[in-house]
């Protein structure tokens, strides 16, 4: 296996570059900005890049690879597992995330899993990737799902045959509270009253 | 007449850092140097006080940052004077100290050694 290590602090480049060569992995190239990261996989032509995103510029070398070299798999390499950080690598091309809370030991694990197309992280990660593509699937055919789910509890209470007071009461909140959720389902509906809403929403789940 | 040489005695290391692929490159680091020893880890400099205590360390070398990681030192130099602290943070206060950024695997060896001769 041919690896690029591609980060701004020395310890972790070269000591991951001695490292991994003492596991039997070849570290054909070592670079600490994207630029020096291109110039490097293009000469190395190695089959991972593990792209220290903690860097200024990482995100942007993630995908600089990504984009330009899509042989190689490119591994970020993060500080923690924050949502915010692993969605960024995703979303910049990245093949997987590993944080340097991990052991040298997973870290092998994860770049020979990588080479052979498959994702090693862990269960946090996993999560985290799952409610992604879930918030980005496209959403299923239906008036109601356009409303939000406050705004579908109070088109309930009005094919009840509540009132908006009644409403605002049942639910703990200001009658103008209630107001503006039937004026934004109104709007979302395009229809001028409400009980053509409820109607309309019910209409729906038949 | 016959002189024996003793053999050098090995430079005696904590290692403060937290759990991950740091500490991982610089414990096997050091384990290739023949002249140091890594005597004992912990992931917090307050967990210091009871390793050194059995372990007879020469030099401290804390890889963790922020304030906490460097309070807990005025305290153990008082407890073991010869103690030499070696970080590779930017907060070392007045002890021998290198940046995270520049300092190579061989450096922080050599920084050791330095420390442990002063």
């Amino acid at each position: 296996m041919r690896v690029a290590i591609v980060t701004h602090i020395r310890l972790y480049g070269e000591g991951l570059a001695d490292a991994l060569r003492r596991r039997g992995i070849d570290v054909v190239a070592t670079a600490a900005d994207k630029e020096a990261a291109l110039d490097g996989v293009a000469r190395g032509r190695p089959d991972v890049a593990l792209v220290d995103v903690a860097a200024p510029d990482g995100i942007a070398t993630v995908h600089a690879l990504a984009s330009e070299e899509p042989s190689v798999k490119v591994i970020a390499l993060g500080v923690t597992e924050t949502e915010r950080d692993v969605i960024a690598c995703a979303e910049a091309g990245a093949a997987s995330y590993v944080s340097r809370d991990g052991s040298l030991e997973s870290l092998g694990q994860t770049l020979r899993r990588t080479v052979d197309g498959e994702l090693h992280c862990s269960p946090r990660i996993t999560a985290v990737l799952l409610r992604r593509v879930a918030e980005l699937a496209p959403q299923p055919a239906g008036v109601s799902v356009r409303l939000t789910a406050r705004e579908r509890e109070v088109v309930a209470l009005i094919h009840n045959g509540l009132s908006n007071r009644e409403i605002a009461a049942q639910l703990c909140v200001e009658l103008s509270t209630v107001k503006n959720h039937v004026h934004n389902i109104l709007e979302k509906l395009g229809v001028g009253r409400r009980t053509q809403a409820a109607a309309l929403v019910a209409e729906q789940r038949r | 007449m016959i002189e024996h040489a003793l053999p050098k005695p090995a430079i005696r290391v904590v290692l403060v850092a937290l759990a991950g692929l740091l500490r991982d490159i610089v414990r096997q680091r050091l384990e290739l140097e023949p002249d140091i020893a890594l005597v004992g880890e912990v992931r917090d400099s307050r967990f210091l006080q009871g390793v050194l205590v059995n372990t007879w360390a020469d030099v401290v070398l804390c890889t963790v940052t922020g304030r906490n990681a460097i309070d807990a030192y005025p305290a153990l130099f008082a407890d073991h004077p010869k103690l030499k602290l070696v970080t590779v943070t930017d907060d070392g206060r007045g002890y021998l100290c290198e940046p995270l950024g520049d300092v190579s695997p061989q450096s922080l060896v050599e920084t050791i050694r330095r420390a442990a001769m002063r």
